[in-house]
């Protein structure tokens, strides 16, 4: 089948309208601010939580850490503000929702857990619990600034 | 000038599957890895519950941080997924494109891909 030039303005209007539609409307644009952001609250709560495992009361408590959670959810915060401004992608905002809850429950985790001393661990968090609330912060810090990069490596 | 419309498509159709197959055994892979580590942290929660380490409702706040940790990283996924589309209908077109901007004369979709 051969397409004339009159066939070829159709095709034409076609493919743009194709490039337009649908789920793949906005071309990917990689967000290097986006990304560090993700990328601080992963490294933050890293070596936050491995401080953590290691302090022994009252620094292990929930109130002698209330300023590292404010700090987390702040970042969380930008971010999740960036990625609506900026993206206006209902996946990446999903997703920086997802990580703000996930740092706000660990937040309440830690207070559940200082409020309860008649357990082992005192007013300290159990160690299982402590390496679980990082692993959930790395995992999903992580995703969302792999979002930036497979942005970058398509363009 | 004309275009083989039977040749284009058949080529366009090639390089997509071939950039989905690539992008999509990727993201299989890690939506697979994020599986693992929900059923293993729902495994240490229960267990850290059965140990008296933590209360009924410290265990009910783990889960909750595992399931958005999880939601974040598939919403992740799911962009990700977005990004190999486009990638893949981006090498499909840009042949066509290439030939209909020739026989038009000048360059109109190129900033799109």
């Amino acid at each position: 089948m051969q397409l004339t030039r009159h066939g070829a303005r159709s095709a034409l209007v076609l493919a743009a309208a194709f490039s337009l539609s649908g789920c793949i409307t906005a071309p990917p644009v990689s967000d290097p601010q986006a990304a560090a952001l993700a990328g601080e609250i992963g490294s933050d709560a890293g070596r936050y939580y491995a401080g953590l495992a290691a302090s022994v009361p009252p620094e292990c408590e929930y109130q002698h850490n209330v300023n590292t959670y404010a700090r987390l959810g702040d970042i969380a915060s930008q971010l999740t503000a960036r990625l609506a401004d900026r993206h206006a992608n209902a996946a990446l905002i999903r997703a920086g929702n997802a990580l703000s809850r996930t740092i706000n429950n660990a937040r309440l985790s830690h207070q559940l857990a200082s409020a309860r001393t008649d357990d082992t661990n005192g007013a300290c968090m159990a160690p299982g619990a402590i390496a679980l609330n990082a692993d959930a912060i790395a995992r999903a810090s992580r995703a969302i600034a792999g979002t930036q990069q497979a942005s970058g490596d398509q363009q | 000038m004309t275009i083989d419309i039977a040749s284009s498509a058949a080529q366009l159709g090639k390089a997509m599957i071939a950039s989905l197959r690539s992008d999509s055994a990727k993201v299989k892979a890690l939506a697979i890895a994020e599986g693992e580590s929900l059923a293993h942290a729902f495994a240490r929660i229960a267990g850290l519950a059965a140990q008296g380490q933590i209360s009924r409702e410290e265990a009910a706040v783990l889960i909750r941080i595992q399931r958005d940790a999880s939601e974040a990283v598939l919403a992740s996924l799911a962009e990700v997924s977005r990004v190999a589309a486009h990638k893949a209908v981006g090498l499909g077109i840009k042949d066509i494109i290439g030939q209909i901007e020739r026989m038009i004369g000048g360059r109109l979709l190129g900033e799109l891909l």
